[in-house]
């Protein structure tokens, strides 16, 4: 079972167009990210104030759809 | 306002980036990842990189205080408001100076021949002897001498078993810590919970005539200076014990001198109180 890991984000932060959010490892000494650590599984809670919920999906990023009604 | 989610299933090397659409704005609340680090050879701390769309970085979510291990795997979430509590500070063992010194008797109280109180180095024992030592002198003389300033809490106690008439109960004059004896100039004894009047009878009037007398002392003490003598010692210093018990058989007598240090200087002593 994979340690459990929490992490502070900074709060209120709106995010816009080209911002990114980047899931990674990092170096505790030196900060560089550590390409050795594999990413998976990668889910993102938003609140969305503009654009369309189709617009996030991007890439293998998927919107995942609501409960059905 | 809406809240979404977005999943990437998928599995790829750090960094796994997501691009905010052109025409999007979001708050982001959370994120969650699995991170398998088996290939990792160090340490490395699950991290969300926050840049702008300029490309420079406005956060890094990271916890220094939560390394993962090389070749460790961890699921990671983020979000606002985390706050670490802190580990706490290792417990150490409490080192508490004490010393004890026993009547040559021992504790068997059993013996025939008539005995007065006395204490020998053999039953001499502390766990620092920069604070405490053997009173020097033959064994009816012999305490705890103590060799550093402090709070002490002291307790001396003496049993007897006699076994026929009653035993005389000693007097705390007889048993005890006079000031200006052992302790001198402005030691203090700040809390004297002598209960010289306590002993017991186990069996009296009746056969066996078995009677159990026992002498409790207690008392924290304030060493303000080590200049000159300063020693536990039952009895006036320099003299032995003055209690004795007659020659009969199936009798004992048995003696005790603790002390224990409880803080190495006088201005927390009020502290106790």
């Amino acid at each position: 079972v994979a340690a459990p890991v929490v992490v502070s984000l900074p709060p209120g932060l709106v995010l816009g167009g080209a911002f990114t959010v980047a899931v990674t490892a990092l170096d505790p000494a030196t900060g560089d990210e550590i390409p050795d650590v594999i990413v998976s599984n990668v889910t993102l809670e938003v609140d969305q104030t503009a654009g369309s919920p189709d617009e996030l999906t991007v890439g293998p990023f998927m919107l995942v759809p609501g409960p059905a009604g | 306002v809406a809240d979404q989610q977005i999943f990437m299933g998928d599995s790829g090397a750090a960094p796994l980036v997501y691009p905010v659409p052109p025409a999007v704005e979001f708050l982001l609340k959370a994120v969650n990842a699995d991170f398998d680090g088996s290939a990792a050879s160090g340490e490395w701390l699950p991290a969300v990189v926050i840049s702008s769309d300029s490309g420079h970085v406005i956060a890094r979510a990271v916890d220094p205080g939560a390394p993962v291990a090389a070749g460790g795997s961890a699921e990671a979430s983020f979000f606002p408001g985390v706050k670490r509590t802190s580990a706490g500070a290792t417990p150490t063992a409490l080192n508490i100076p004490w010393a004890v010194i026993d009547s040559q008797d021992g504790e068997a109280l059993a013996h025939s021949t008539a005995a007065t109180l006395t204490f020998a180095g053999a039953n001499f024992n502390t766990n620092d002897a920069s604070v405490y030592t053997l009173r020097s002198g033959s064994p009816p003389f012999q305490g705890i001498s103590i060799h550093e300033a402090g709070i002490y809490y002291v307790s001396w106690s003496v049993e007897a078993i006699t076994n026929g008439a009653a035993a005389p109960v000693p007097s705390a004059t007889e048993l005890g810590i006079a000031p200006g004896v052992s302790f001198a100039g402005t030691d203090l004894i700040v809390l004297d919970l002598t209960d010289s009047d306590a002993y017991g009878i186990i069996q009296q009037g009746s056969s066996p005539n078995v009677n159990l007398w026992r002498l409790r002392y207690v008392a924290l003490v304030a060493v303000e200076s080590v200049t000159g003598e300063r020693a536990l010692t039952l009895g006036a210093l320099n003299k032995s014990p003055t209690y004795s018990i007659p020659s009969t058989s199936g009798q004992g007598l048995f003696g005790r001198i603790f002390a224990m240090r409880l803080s190495d200087g006088l201005a927390s002593y009020s502290t106790f109180f």
